[in-house]
């Protein structure tokens, strides 16, 4: 009974991720046909060819009726066909595909630590609500969230690579340890490019957990079972870290699941302050050419990490949450 | 994330809430009044541009090239000899036209879709939220930098697709509130006395929502402005207006000649409007939600 529950949930909230995913492809397809006349011409890029341009209408059915063309756009979308990218001379996906572990690397890293820095400083923060600490923390989480992440990244750029030289100024790799070193020294040279762009992004993100955590917990010590606890003489140490930690950490999955787009953003800008190779650089380099289908591949691929990010947090959310686990076991 | 609003105000309207007399005290509060500031200053420059900027902002070789701040460039200099300090007032005016065009563009979509969902309930409120939850999910910033590339990276085109994006948040606020003052006796005595349902919702509910919308809107105003300095820093912003964000793009690439005050003016100016902002829309909502 409890598990056909659970598999009907896991389900529901499959076919939402599902429906982001066509939905977003859908308003691709819909805004591409609506700007240009001829999306085959848009699709083929700036300087291409009339036969190029046949070639591409034949090969995304665009000499078919809308809705068919639409079908059948998905379909080459989810088959994995993102089209050609004319700067690279390589198919979307592979592009694309060779680009996203360095991101990974960046956005995983900075998600780790700001999570876990970002509800351990809500938590310090809610602890004494109005005190000199919370101000004081309560202000600089506020002056983090208000950073523009690519100035902060400038910033840093400034004092710790350019004033002090501690730091590179970007990229992710010296091209003479890249060439020559072994693999320790690869290893540690990319730690150490990785230093300030993980910094940048770890602050951004950091803050936003921090502000949920603050708001959550100051909640719940409000709530009935932490004075019954406080009754009962549990240490309040205790009702701190473990009580008001465990309702803390729900809406932190929810608002870092549903919010995945700004991370996303966060790291488009990081990754172009500090020419990190990423999907983020991949990007602008597109848009400054104009490199359509590279462009959509990427907006698809971040769309198809939203609706992943989405299905991981509601299914963490169900195993910790009581309140949806008791609805669906009970 | 802005943090769902437990305000109930009993059919207070925002006027009076405001003008209560313990809250006028809380306002005039000095230190209250400091994050202001810096709004301020934004909006001065915003609409005293032509008045107050001493050169044309996006004219090339109005001085010498990179030249750090002097009394004839207070912020200095770029590589082409823009001077930048024309360039952070003139940025003002992008920021504020960008910030308050998509917020209305998103409260009007909020309003309707959150009062509709929240009045009528049942499933054209649950088919309104899942559309909700959808729109919510669309990665908003790449998705705004597809449709510039497709359709010209214009200020207009910007706000457009940038209000359709961010209505969501504003949307739960709304429908949250609207499902709490359905029930309070003012709209079932209205109901009762056959007030039909748009009179209920413009003139008993509506009024009542705006003190819960206002911190959701300046949290929106500052979102957009963060949005078109990230979109302008990857050069997609309009090339006919200047930008905090064009100007901090520009400075990136001279930060090695070190030229320190093209990133340092403009992303303070940033920053601090942006902090403002957050901070008024946090001590409004503490204001507003005290005041029950």
């Amino acid at each position: 009974m409890g598990l056909s529950k659970f598999l009907l949930y896991v389900l529901q909230r499959l076919f939402f991720s599902i429906t982001i995913i066509i939905m977003i492809m859908i308003l691709i397809f819909i805004l591409i046909n609506v700007a240009h006349g001829d999306p085959a011409e848009l699709l083929a890029g700036e300087a291409a060819s009339p036969q190029y341009i046949e070639t591409i209408r034949k090969a995304y059915g665009l000499d078919k009726p809308p809705l068919e063309r639409m079908i059948i756009y998905i379909y080459n979308l989810l088959k994995g066909d993102w089209g050609y990218s004319i700067t690279y001379q390589a198919p979307v996906i592979i592009v694309i595909l060779q680009r996203l572990p360095q991101t990974l690397l960046l956005v995983g890293v900075s998600l780790i630590i700001a999570i876990f820095i970002g509800i351990g400083v809500g938590i310090i923060s809610a602890s004494k609500p109005n005190s000199l600490l919370d101000m004081t923390l309560n202000t600089l989480i506020l002056g983090a969230y208000s950073l523009p992440v690519f100035w902060l990244g400038l910033i840093l750029i400034m004092i710790l690579s350019l004033q002090i030289p501690l730091f590179p100024t970007g990229g992710i790799i010296d091209v003479s340890v890249a060439i020559s070193g072994n693999i320790i020294d690869k290893i540690l040279n990319i730690l150490w490019h990785m230093v300030l762009p993980i910094f940048t992004l770890s602050i951004i993100y950091m803050a936003t957990y921090a502000r949920v955590t603050r708001s959550v917990v100051m909640d719940v010590m409000k709530s009935n079972f932490i004075k019954a606890a406080i009754a009962r003489g549990v240490p309040y140490k205790r009702i701190l870290y473990v009580y008001a930690l465990k309702n803390a950490l729900i809406p932190v999955i929810a608002v870092a699941g549903a919010q995945f787009g700004l991370v996303v953003a966060g790291a488009v800008l990081t990754e172009t302050v500090y020419s990190w190779p990423g999907i983020g650089t991949l990007l602008v380099q597109a848009v400054n050419y104009r490199d359509y289908p590279l462009v959509i591949g990427v907006l698809i691929l971040v769309g198809i990490s939203v609706a992943i990010s989405n299905f991981v947090a509601d299914l963490l959310m169900a195993r910790i949450d009581p309140r949806i686990k008791s609805r669906l076991m009970g | 994330m802005i943090p769902e609003l437990k305000v109930d105000l009993w059919g207070d309207s925002l006027i009076s809430t405001l003008l209560d007399k313990k809250n006028l005290k809380r306002i005039r509060d000095p230190v209250l009044l400091i994050p202001l500031v810096p709004f301020m200053l934004t909006l001065f420059f915003a609409i005293f541009a032509e008045l107050i900027s001493p050169y044309p902002p996006l004219k090339t070789g109005v001085g010498s090239v990179l030249s750090p701040p002097s009394l004839r460039h207070l912020m200095g200099t770029d590589q082409v000899g823009s001077d930048i300090f024309s360039q952070v007032i003139y940025g003002s005016r992008t920021a504020l036209i960008v910030s308050v065009g998509t917020g209305l563009i998103a409260l009007f979509i909020a309003l309707i879709i959150g009062l509709v969902a929240g009045y009528y309930g049942g499933l054209i409120d649950n088919l309104l939220m899942r559309f909700t939850d959808l729109f919510l999910s669309i990665p908003a910033f790449i998705f705004i930098i597809f449709v510039l590339v497709v359709f010209g990276n214009s200020l207009r085109n910007l706000i457009i697709v940038l209000g359709l994006l961010s209505w969501p948040i504003m949307a739960r606020i709304v429908r949250s509130q609207t499902l709490s003052i359905r029930e309070r006796e003012f709209v079932v005595a209205a109901k009762a006395i056959g007030e039909s349902d748009k009179s209920i919702i413009f003139r008993e509910i509506l009024p009542n929502i705006w003190p819960s919308i206002i911190p959701a809107f300046l949290l929106e105003m500052s979102l957009a402005i963060l949005v078109e300095s990230g979109i302008s820093f990857i050069g997609l912003g309009d090339p006919n207006v200047a930008s905090w964000g064009k100007t901090l793009a520009m400075a990136s690439r001279s930060l090695y000649a070190g030229a320190w005050w093209g990133a340092l003016f403009p992303g303070l100016m940033l920053f601090l409007t942006i902090l403002s902002l957050n901070m008024l829309g946090d001590q409004l909502e503490k204001v507003l939600s005290r005041s029950i």
